[in-house]
């Protein structure tokens, strides 16, 4: 008797299930699907040559390298007291504190020489004085307006660690 | 010899008459059904099957899926984005994308849009902001979007008013900008190596590629309420005049 009563409750089940199942068969629908996927490549490294000054006279060079995403860079030095400095250098532009190269750097591409005389040399330095002038550079990569104009945003803040106790 | 009287409880008979009852009156309701809608249009019997869509992409077809001769017909490339050949961070592209009533019926039309990130082996990447993928969905053009959903991958939109046989929607994306925010996530490295000073930066979205997926639904315009509850989950209104929004 149980037996029975169990098989009789299932089927009132399965029964009831059936009833509930969608009527969306009975409508008609139809969809269809695209997408699509762009790649991000982006790599950069720069490298800024700073060889031993000629007639007081630094001569810096910034390279980016092979592959690298386009970047802008500036940069500016700090001389001791009594020492003053001049920049001159084609494309770089004076704004605050920093020097600017106006075009973006491509990958593989070099910025024009950017020049830093040292002036006001003391009368009785000897040849092989050092004066530690520091230079500083920073680059930052191209940004695009909706325009796809460049743009640079040097306040990001960017996480910096240095290796090897060196650099500027 | 004696009767063996059958004893079923109470409960179990009550349920097995009611599904009984249900089971014949849905098949009942669905012929109605069948019935007054097969009657409606008894002159173009065959055309009924015929509903289809078709995705746009800056007015070229992308995909399509259309119900003809007892068989679906799909095709397309199915691919978007083909036409960015050089992209760029922060530039906007141009994206128009609606939607084609291809079919022999009127419909209403919803589309899914995804923004996403994945790796080169196409495995999402769910730490990455889908909001710096901006498809600008357009202003005032006919489509609601369902703000019921709260993903950042997902817009569901649906368009108000139903679409006439070989009609198109209004557009309900115009262009794409992919946040040049992203070139700013980066971490950098700075190191002497003889007279050089390096700086390695490293970009966090390095590697990564960004997805945009669309789906569009057709549903018939019979009974359109119960069509878009059931086949799409939703519930909605329809005015007199065909004008479609969201509960």
């Amino acid at each position: 008797m149980k037996k029975r009563n169990l098989i009789l409750a299932v089927l009132a089940l399965v029964l009831v299930v059936t009833v509930s199942v969608p009527s969306a068969l009975a409508y008609f629908t139809t969809y269809v699907r695209a997408a699509g996927s762009k790649p991000v490549h982006l790599a950069e490294e720069t490298r800024l040559k700073e060889p031993k000054p000629v007639d007081w006279t630094k001569h810096l060079t910034v390279t980016a390298q092979d592959g690298s995403e386009p970047v802008f860079v500036r940069a500016r030095a700090f001389a001791p007291d009594g020492l003053t400095l001049t920049y001159s250098g084609e494309n770089w532009t004076q704004n605050g504190d920093f020097w600017y190269y106006g075009p973006s750097i491509k990958g593989g591409e070099s910025a024009a020489e950017l020049l830093i005389k040292i002036d006001n040399i003391p009368q009785d330095v000897k040849e092989d004085e050092n004066f530690n002038v520091v230079v500083v550079y920073e680059c930052t990569p191209v940004l695009y307006d909706a325009q796809g104009n460049e743009t640079a945003d040097w306040n990001g803040k960017v996480t910096t660690t240095t290796e090897n106790g060196g650099g500027n | 010899m004696k009767k063996r009287k059958l004893r079923v409880p109470a409960y179990i008979l009550v349920m097995l008459v009611a599904a009984v009852g249900l089971l014949l009156f849905s098949a009942v309701g669905g012929a109605r059904a069948a019935l007054t809608y097969y009657s409606q249009v008894y002159t173009s019997e065959f055309e009924m099957y015929h509903i289809g869509i078709t995705l746009l992409e800056n007015n070229k077809e992308v995909n399509w899926r259309n119900y003809k001769d007892e068989a679906w017909h799909v095709g397309g490339s199915e691919r978007l984005l083909d036409h960015i050949e050089e992209f760029r961070f922060g530039e906007t592209y141009d994206e128009e994308l609606k939607v084609r009533n291809s079919g022999s019926i009127d419909e209403y039309i919803r589309v899914t849009v995804r923004r996403y990130w994945t790796d080169a082996n196409g495995k999402k990447l769910t730490d990455l902001d889908p909001d710096l993928i901006q498809l600008h969905f357009t202003e005032n053009s006919g489509w609601v979007q369902d703000a019921s959903f709260k993903d950042p991958e997902r817009t569901v939109l649906y368009y108000t008013t139903p679409v006439s046989i070989g009609a198109e929607t209004a557009a309900f994306a115009d262009s794409l900008t992919v946040d040049s925010a992203i070139k700013a996530k980066v971490t950098q490295t700075k190191r002497q190596d003889g007279e050089y000073t390096v700086i390695t930066t490293t970009y966090d979205y390095n590697g990564a590629h960004f997805n945009l997926e669309v789906e569009a639904d057709g549903v018939q315009t019979h009974n359109a309420e119960d069509a878009i509850l059931s086949a799409w989950g939703r519930s909605v209104s329809v005015a007199e005049d065909g004008t479609l929004s969201l509960k």
